[in-house]
């Protein structure tokens, strides 16, 4: 009898260890997602940088800027769709800081005098995010001006 | 309750404690990543904003990059000394891009054309023109 009593408790605080250890388990494996998913934006900061078709190119020589009158033409769900289908949502975009722009989104009608480049959106909702961002120099062509901005990668969450 | 079956309960009992306390200590321990990956970024931030900076149009087809060569020269461009050009437009850059003005220095050679001086850690990025290293510290 005693014996069975032992076996019973034992068994009682086992359950109870595993069921604490499961749920630190489980609250571990959500942050490592969470950390996966910052690891790959914070990549994302270099790769969208550097996609060729956005990128200046004056007289076949490529330059560390953003070219704006390509990205307000391209679009990067076609060819680059792997990129973005990482383990999180996200929106990229990038933004004048410096002239300070006029308000708006870009687009064919009222470019160059917007402030904001959409460059990914997967339209989807989301309660809250996390924005992460580089510095970047934007290209107006039309002007040959370069302009101070910022790429953003708003992680959906 | 037999004398050893309590001593089976209670070893048990320190067996899960140290179970938990393990569990604990790999949770806790292992948090490096985060701080490796705020330093890549830290330190992208710095490069990108020193070629931001670099490529920043001041006046017809002059670049900063043009003007801080002007300004290791002594001279003139878009009308205005070179030299306080770029103390104004670099702390206005800067500033835009969120960092306070104790936070940074920017040298031309070994001349400070930033607010103020920074200590500690620090993230740097330069090139050279005209002789002279151009310098972008970042201090954290």
């Amino acid at each position: 009898m005693e014996t069975l009593m032992v076996a019973v408790v034992f068994m009682v605080v086992l359950i109870i260890a595993l069921a604490f250890y499961f749920k630190f388990s489980l609250d571990s494996i959500e942050e490592s997602g969470e950390e996966a998913c910052l690891v790959s934006n914070t990549v994302l900061l270099v790769s969208v940088s550097s996609v060729p078709e956005i990128q200046c190119s004056i007289n076949g020589k490529t330059e560390n800027c953003i070219d704006t009158s390509k990205l307000i033409v391209f679009d990067p769900s076609r060819v680059y769709g792997s990129m973005f289908t990482t383990n999180c949502d996200q929106k990229v975009y990038f933004e004048q800081i410096y002239p300070e722009p006029e308000n708006g989104t870009c687009d064919q009608n009222n470019y160059p005098d917007c402030g904001i480049f959409e460059f990914y959106d997967p339209d989807v909702s989301y309660s809250s995010s996390i924005k992460i961002s580089t510095p970047t120099s934007l290209y107006f062509p039309l002007t040959e001006e370069y302009k101070f901005g910022k790429l953003v990668i708003e992680v959906l969450l | 309750m037999k004398r050893g079956q309590l001593e089976i309960i209670g070893f048990m009992v320190i067996i899960i404690l140290l179970l938990f306390s393990l569990i604990f200590y790999f949770k806790f321990a292992a948090n490096d990543s985060t701080d490796l990956l705020q330093e890549a970024e830290e330190n992208l931030e710095v490069s990108n904003l020193l070629d931001a900076i670099k490529m920043y149009t001041i006046c017809d087809d002059t670049q900063m990059s043009d003007v801080i060569k002007s300004c290791v020269d002594g001279g003139n461009e878009c009308d205005e000394d070179a030299c306080a050009i770029v103390e104004r437009e670099v702390q206005q850059i800067i500033s835009l891009n969120g960092w306070d003005n104790d936070t940074y220095m920017f040298h031309i050679g070994d001349i400070l054309y930033s607010q103020g001086t920074c200590k500690g850690n620090t993230f740097v990025d330069d090139y050279i023109t005209n002789g002279e290293t151009i310098k972008l510290t970042y201090c954290y």
